[in-house]
């Protein structure tokens, strides 16, 4: 229990410094009053919004203002959509959850067992296969990926629908354009950028941990022991290489989160990355400082969950021998 | 599951026999790489925003298809004295939500229009007062006689007094306010078109309004999605998932020529590109030179003779411009057709540098923006290797918008050399002489947007006799007199006019104004 709490005081002391970097990037990202009023404006006017809307005060005042505000739950109102910012953020949210979850999934399914046969396995020609397609992943950029997609199975062969979310559908309550085929197809091609990278480092990542293992000595005892293949590779090798997977993935997740931003402009996924490139555009501070403070969250409370999962797996935190 | 299925099978057939039950029901899609920022008609003063309303809001006047001023919910007007209008109003105009059209609604948005959070005071700032004279009838009275008051109103849209009452909407969108700001994201005009449904930055749908007092082409429904992704807007278009994306990527256009289906439409837009340059600095900021060289005509000139305006049409907007020989471009009313630009000449530009002292040229900064103009970065990279072969090097500062404008525009003005342009939203060069090339008098409103800081008296007062003069012969003659001196003064290098540039599936007619309104309601699918 000590420790959680301890790790919850880490955290909010992160967000705060996240708010506070935030805060001082801002002064450089422009003058939201001149995106906000028109060319024939006049300089009054708009010093009088300036001044209106506090832009005018020290940064540290504007900062606390800010924090005291965010801590009852208001993040204010965006300047260029005029609605709540927290309205905003749950109305983008499930579109970007969904395909983080879609991605995700897929990864995994695939991941997992690629990177166990192919440390398993490593010189046979289906695992050679494997690895060079895992390198295109890791190192094609997700907008050129898109872009090759679009043109593909848009324009050439037009079998998907190259932008947008597609219809919705309401099932055990909740509201995603997952549940209907229109839906899907219209988050295949991004899902399937979001996956490719993923895939790439999560399997990588497997295959040298199950090379690294099955080097080590308890897995020669086991095979001298004359145990089945299965219970060695599964039951000894697998378990132990885990721990550093388990906070990979962790961490690929949440970065999939903060970090769909490219894929989601290339297919005009309406998410909460096509939302951040709009309030850099716009100069939106209200909005960059929620969405800042929202992907700060996203990385802590991942974070603590790791935390958590090791814990679970590996008997020697437990009692405290790390 | 199987429920939601049937549910949305259902739904489909629903929605595909009321689509075959009127006459003629088409659905445009289009897209384009922003969107509007709200749906607060005296909101943001934004071009995109403020053509995406006309096709929901009207005005007492707007342009008809011709891009003359006709009436629009003022059905005619007269003038009782130089300074007072009477403006009938339609019978029988109804808004989206069934109530009727009256003179209480018009002094309502115009007091909308005035209040402290609009952005369209400008639009009023000739007025000096303005009543209902019965149910039907509206007098305004300005200030001084104002020639072009219906230029004026083009932008001021009405909207319904209860509606907008009931809905705590008397006033534009307060960022201050805490209420829910209703206007942004709900509309109740009179237009062609009334809003189905709107999510800001994803897709807003339109369907043609039943009871609208006007003609219209067949669209009955309008599907709009933004696409920021050049790449991928185009290849929406392409691929046929939609009808019509502007504007379209100059880059793209061939793609588009050689595409099955679809097509390019292009027309000249009244948006003219110049070069500005520091005319009232004693000391130019950026810059290693002692003093001023601008203040200078011959280095004015000689800029203008190095600049090869042409090349940078050719080149960069790949021919989708046309050269400008003044600060407005030829549909606007004051431009004068017997000017003519320097020539482009090296030899001239030098000779007339070394005159002036500086034999060898100069170092300077310039500011550019990236992400405001079309092709603006790659302008002004144009015209730093063309201002090379003259001896001047320019150490260019090409940013995005967001950094640009507040470095540039008033108070600071801080920039010693720039590229920028202007769009006349009343197509009245008198609006550029306010804004861009009038003497700088910011206490009166008087060139905000003079960067440079460029003084011609003598065209000022042309410009302040234009601005009270009912004529329109004389008057135009005035303004094309005041830009000729403008020109001869080199105020600023203009360079082109852009051209507006759409891509339309083959089946579409649209209308394109050199204002860049889409007016839908004279758009057609075949």
């Amino acid at each position: 229990m000590y420790f959680l709490l301890a790790r919850v005081f880490q955290a909010t002391i992160v967000m705060l410094c996240v708010a506070l970097v935030g805060f001082l990037v801002f002064q450089f990202v422009g003058d939201p009053v001149l995106s906000l009023v028109g060319q024939e404006t006049t300089v009054e006017d708009r010093e009088a919004l300036r001044e209106s809307l506090g832009l005018n005060d020290p940064i540290l005042v504007q900062y606390a203002r800010y924090v005291v505000n965010a801590v009852q739950g208001d993040f204010g109102i965006s300047y260029s959509f005029n609605r709540d910012v927290s309205e905003m953020i749950a109305d983008r949210l499930p579109a970007t959850v969904e395909l983080v979850l879609l991605s995700g999934v897929l990864s995994l399914l695939l991941a997992i067992p690629a990177g166990i046969y192919t440390g398993i396995r490593r010189k046979g020609g289906i695992a050679q296969t494997i690895m060079a397609i895992s390198v295109i992943g890791v190192s094609i950029p997700s907008f050129l990926l898109g872009i090759l997609l679009i043109l593909v199975f848009s324009v050439w062969l037009n079998w998907l629908p190259s932008f947008g979310r597609g219809d919705l559908a309401t099932m055990l309550g909740v509201r995603s354009s997952l549940f209907t085929w229109d839906g899907l197809s219209h988050a295949l091609m991004p899902a399937a950028v979001l996956c490719l990278f993923q895939l790439g480092v999560i399997l990588r990542l497997i295959r040298a941990e199950m090379l690294e293992v099955l080097r080590t000595d308890y897995i020669r005892f086991a095979w001298a022991r004359g145990l089945p293949g299965k219970r060695v590779y599964f039951g000894h090798a697998l378990k132990n290489t885990l721990v550093p997977v388990v906070t990979a993935i962790g961490l690929q997740l949440s970065s999939l989160f903060a970090f769909s931003i490219i894929t989601e402009l290339v297919f005009q996924w309406p998410g909460m990355g096509s939302l951040l490139l709009h309030a850099i555009g716009q100069s939106d501070i209200p909005l960059l400082a929620a969405y800042l403070i929202f992907v700060g969250l996203v990385f802590t409370i991942s974070n603590l969950v790791v935390d958590a999962i090791y814990v679970l797996i590996d008997p020697r935190i437990r009692h405290g021998a790390l | 599951m199987l429920k939601s299925y049937l549910a949305s099978l259902s739904t489909a057939l629903v929605l595909s026999t009321a689509l075959i039950a009127p006459a003629h029901a088409e659905t445009l899609r289009m897209a384009s790489q922003g969107d509007a920022t709200s749906l607060d008609p005296h909101s943001h003063n934004e071009s995109f925003t403020n053509y995406f309303l006309a096709n929901i809001y009207e005005g007492l006047v707007a342009r008809d298809k011709t891009f003359e001023i006709a009436g629009q919910l003022a059905e005619s007007w007269e003038q009782v004295d130089a300074t007072t209008w009477r403006f009938n109003l339609r019978d029988g105009v109804t808004f989206h939500d069934g109530s009727a059209f009256a003179a209480d609604d018009v002094i309502f948005s115009m007091d909308r229009a005035l209040s402290e959070t609009s952005n369209f005071k400008h639009v009023l700032a000739s007025v000096e007062s303005y009543s209902a004279v019965d149910d039907m009838t509206v007098e305004i009275v300005t200030k001084a006689p104002n020639p072009i008051l219906l230029n004026d109103l083009l932008d001021l849209m009405i909207l319904d007094k209860q509606w907008a009452e009931a809905n705590g909407a008397a006033e534009p969108i307060n960022l201050q306010a805490e209420e829910k700001a209703f206007s942004a994201t709900n509309a109740n005009g009179t237009g062609p078109f009334s809003v189905v449904s709107r999510a800001q930055g994803e897709r807003t749908t339109l369907t043609a309004f039943e009871g609208y007092w006007g003609e219209t082409g067949n669209v009955s429904d309008v599907d709009f999605t933004p696409i920021n992704n050049a790449a991928t807007l185009v290849s929406a278009l392409l691929s046929g998932e939609v009808d019509l994306v502007m504007p379209l990527p100059l880059q793209d256009i061939a793609r588009v020529e050689a595409g099955e289906g679809v097509k390019v439409v292009s027309s000249a837009e009244a948006r003219t590109m110049y070069i500005g340059m520091d005319q009232w600095r004693d000391q130019i900021i950026e810059s290693p030179v002692e003093g001023n060289p601008f203040l200078d005509l011959r280095v004015r000139q000689a800029i203008a003779h190095a600049v090869d305006a042409q090349a940078i049409i050719d080149r960069v907007m790949q021919g989708q411009a046309t050269l400008a020989t003044q600060y407005v471009m030829d549909k606007v009313n004051g431009y004068n057709p017997d000017l003519s630009r320097l020539d482009y000449n090296v030899d001239t530009a030098k000779a007339l540098l070394a005159e002036a002292g500086y034999p060898d040229g100069f170092e300077l900064t310039m500011d550019c923006s990236t992400d405001r103009y079309v092709n603006d970065g790659q302008i002004c990279q144009a015209t730093v290797s063309l201002l090379a072969r003259v001896g001047i090097t320019v150490n260019l500062i090409a940013q995005p918008k967001a950094q640009f404008f507040p470095k540039v525009v008033a108070p600071d003005f801080g920039t010693s050399f720039f590229l920028l342009s202007w769009t006349p939203s009343t197509m009245d060069s008198l609006n550029v002489f306010q804004n861009v090339l009038g003497t700088r008098d910011l206490d009166n409103g008087v060139g905000a947007w003079n960067i440079s800081g460029c003084s011609v008296p003598e065209a000022d007062a042309l410009a302040a006799e234009a601005a009270v003069t009912m004529d329109a012969a004389a008057r135009e003659k005035m303004l094309q007199d005041a830009m000729a001196l403008m020109v001869e003064d080199v105020c600023l290098v203009p360079l082109h006019v852009q051209q507006l540039v759409w891509g339309a599936a083959e089946n579409i007619d649209v209308v394109q104004h050199p204002t860049f309104e889409f007016p839908l309601e004279y758009f057609n699918v075949n």
